[in-house]
């Protein structure tokens, strides 16, 4: 490999390298849990201290979470629909949340003052594990909602207009978590890299508009993959006529 | 990895990103002049149509994300590297 | 010429899948049970309590405003009929204090007239008898001239 020839002390990339934790024949991106656990821990703070004392006058971190709780349900309510929402809810609403925190995390906490004897910390959405798992988690979803919604009649979904549609439906079911991982992946590691090359080239004051365009990307990207899940799953249980 | 396969995946790369943003960026353009002409018709509904805009826009955006992932993959993760 | 892969490392890489996927799928699951036990539930309990409660209310508030539409109907025809009672003493007192006007104007106009003709009268009678005193002052003078003319001649 060599050595290169722009490796600054407090700016070098790292892409694809991962701090491996083995257990027994399985090993995992360490990085990517820490970051994890950390954020999902802030969250559950969040959430357990806003709940702490609820009341009719909401205030404080109430306030916050009862407006997160409503957006959720304009969400899930406008895409799936009035009938089955509330089963979907808190799965469409923690989608949004851990896709939010972790972008955000990943870009608002100074991870890179912690170092790793490999790999970096990051956005765990950084990593296509973490996506293509939502992905899937996300496929699965909308397959379970449609059989246990319609049972098989699910399948003229399939064949609805016309019998020719059979095979873009098909081809759909693969492309939808392959678009919905690499989506998230590919925008978060954008952010990521842009900034690092940025700051990597100028390591000052430029990169920060950057960083808040990265900011408002992954908000959008967190909506957009919380959107889509919930359109996926109003799509499985929609009644055709 | 031959210098052979190095060149032709920088050269890939770089085409992959940049082939890739003209689409979508001819799309955000028409996108953006639409919501302008609502906008201009009815300036009440300006947030609604930022809404769907910046969404729109973030879906324009992932087609030159995935160009950026294939880039990604030759530069970083290449399968012919061997 | 490799530097350009420098930072991918030599095993993993940036599309390394490995036992982190489906280990952080479980962990996603289970994120979503516990926030729907400690946020969707609870916030979703008190959001919806508190519709209801917006929505009684407003019920109850237009169920009062309804009551007190109708409160403020009677009164204003209370006050309808006060009006109208008001006004009628108003002009039975002012057709009163007419009739009482005209009686004492009347009442007075016979008095001066009276008082008037009697004055005449009085005035006639004394200008009678100053005309009477006047015609007999007249007579003597008359005579008394005769006598003298007569007595100078």
């Amino acid at each position: 490999m060599g050595t290169s020839p722009f490796v600054l002390p407090f700016a070098a990339l790292e892409v694809g390298q991962h701090l491996y934790w083995q257990f027994g024949k399985l090993r995992i991106h360490g990085q990517v849990f820490m970051t994890s656990w950390i954020l999902i821990g802030a969250l559950l703070t969040l959430v357990v201290v806003g709940t702490k004392k609820m009341e009719r006058d909401p205030k404080g971190v109430q306030n916050l979470l009862e407006f997160l709780w409503d957006y959720i349900r304009d969400l899930a309510r406008t895409q799936i629909g009035e009938k089955v929402y509330r089963d979907w809810m808190p799965f469409i609403g923690t989608l949004f949340l851990f896709i939010f925190v972790s972008n955000w995390g990943g870009a608002l906490i100074p991870w890179k003052l912690i170092e790793l004897p490999s790999g970096e910390l990051g956005a765990p959405t950084a990593d296509i594990n973490t996506t293509v798992a939502l992905a899937l988690l996300v496929s699965l979803s909308y397959f379970y909602a449609g059989l246990s919604n319609k049972g098989l009649r699910y399948f003229e979904y399939y064949v609805h207009p016309t019998p020719i549609m059979l095979p873009f439906k098909i081809v759909e079911d693969f492309t939808k978590p392959l678009s919905l991982s690499f989506r998230l992946f590919g925008n978060i590691l954008a952010d990521e890299l842009v900034v690092a090359v940025l700051v990597f080239l100028v390591p000052l004051v430029l990169p920060v508009p950057v960083m808040f365009l990265g900011l408002f990307t992954s908000a959008i990207q967190a909506l957009i993959f919380a959107t889509l899940a919930a359109y996926y799953i109003g799509e499985a249980v929609e009644e055709h006529h | 990895m031959d210098s052979i396969t190095t060149a032709a995946s920088v050269v890939a790369a770089g085409l992959a990103v940049g082939l890739g943003a003209i689409g979508p960026g001819i799309g955000q353009g028409s996108a953006a002049q639409g919501a302008v002409e609502g906008i201009a018709r009815q300036p009440e509904a300006e947030g609604k149509i930022r809404g769907t805009l910046l969404l729109s826009f973030a879906f324009m955006e992932s087609l030159t994300i995935y160009g950026l992932v294939v880039a990604l993959v030759l530069l970083f993760a290449n399968p012919f590297a061997g | 010429m490799s530097s350009l892969l420098l930072f991918g490392a030599s095993e993993g890489g940036l599309f390394d899948f490995d036992a982190t996927l489906p280990l952080m799928a479980a962990q996603v699951v289970l994120l979503t049970y516990i926030l729907n036990v400690l946020f969707f539930k609870p916030v979703g309990k008190v959001v919806e309590e508190r519709e209801d409660y917006v929505l009684t209310s407003r019920t109850e508030a237009k169920k009062k405003l309804a009551e007190v539409e109708k409160l403020e109907n009677d009164l204003k025809n209370q006050l309808k009929g006060a009006r109208q009672a008001a006004q009628k003493v108003i002009s039975e007192a002012e057709a009163d204090s007419e009739k009482l006007y005209k009686e004492a104007l009347a009442l007075a106009n016979s008095e001066a007239n009276a008082s008037r003709e009697k004055v005449r009268k009085e005035i006639d009678s004394q200008r009678e008898s100053a005309l009477n005193q006047l015609k007999s002052d007249a007579d003597k003078l008359g005579d008394l001239i005769v006598q003298k003319l007569l007595a100078a001649k």
